[in-house]
């Protein structure tokens, strides 16, 4: 699975820190799934995709093999 | 959304390294004190005190590493539940292969001297001398049977736990 986030909070010039204390999780959380190596959980994406005010298939994607 | 993590509040990783640090240094030190003041007589108990030293270390250690193996972290969140997760997986296979090599070894080991004192003859020429070969031989691979123990395992989990977590805050200050 692949994701926008690190683009979305670029474009939106929103730190890991603030996004993570908005969903409430830790910044390791979202710089994990930034970097693809943990993929969130239903609960934890829609918090984000909300932080964002965009869907998660916006947000997340599917990749080829997945 | 809520789910139950079945972890201690945070506050008790510090209470269980209160429990190590008590049982590293406070009961050795407070045997000390009570020899020095003649509470004990440990010239004349030294075995039986050492004995009951090893095992109240052994208790106090169990509790203090298992409070801070299930406290919650100051954070805690799902990707440290997942780091716990395959943390939990790694330490019981390092415990389950212990168990599995000192498994293999004994049954080899017995089957051959087995093999070996029945001989041509199908019967054990000296069966007490056996008794003590087998013994021996299980005696020197018992310290394998004890890494697959329980308590291996909370040390293993607990050193594979930090480590994911150094790693992990060593990835997000290099990401900085």
């Amino acid at each position: 699975m692949q994701n926008n986030l690190k683009v979305e909070r670029a474009r939106r010039r929103i730190s890991q820190q603030e996004l993570a204390d908005k969903v409430a999780a830790s910044r390791q959380t979202i710089n994990a799934i930034e970097l693809g190596k943990f993929n969130p959980s239903t609960v934890l994406a829609l918090k984000i995709s909300k932080v964002f005010d965009i869907s998660v298939n916006e947000l997340f994607y599917l990749e080829e093999g997945d | 959304m809520k789910n139950k993590t079945f972890l201690f509040p945070h506050k008790f990783q510090k209470v269980g390294c209160w429990i190590l640090l008590l049982s590293f240094i406070g009961i050795p030190v407070s045997l000390f004190f009570c020899n020095v003041l003649g509470l004990i007589d440990l010239k004349n108990s030294f075995a039986i005190t050492v004995r009951i030293l090893a095992g109240l270390m052994a208790i106090f250690l169990s509790i203090g590493l298992f409070l801070i193996a299930f406290s919650q972290e100051r954070f805690e969140d799902e990707y440290i539940g997942a780091i716990r997760k395959k943390s939990i997986i790694i330490s019981t296979i390092i415990g389950f292969c212990c168990y599995l090599i000192y498994s293999t070894i004994a049954t080899i080991g017995g089957a051959c001297m087995v093999a070996e004192a029945f001989g041509v003859s199908g019967n054990i020429v000296d069966p007490d001398g056996f008794k003590m070969m087998l013994s021996d031989f299980c005696q020197k691979y018992k310290w394998l049977e004890n890494f697959s123990g329980v308590f291996y395992m909370f040390i293993y989990y607990e050193v594979i736990f930090r480590i994911n977590l150094h790693k992990l805050n060593k990835s997000v200050n290099n990401a900085e």
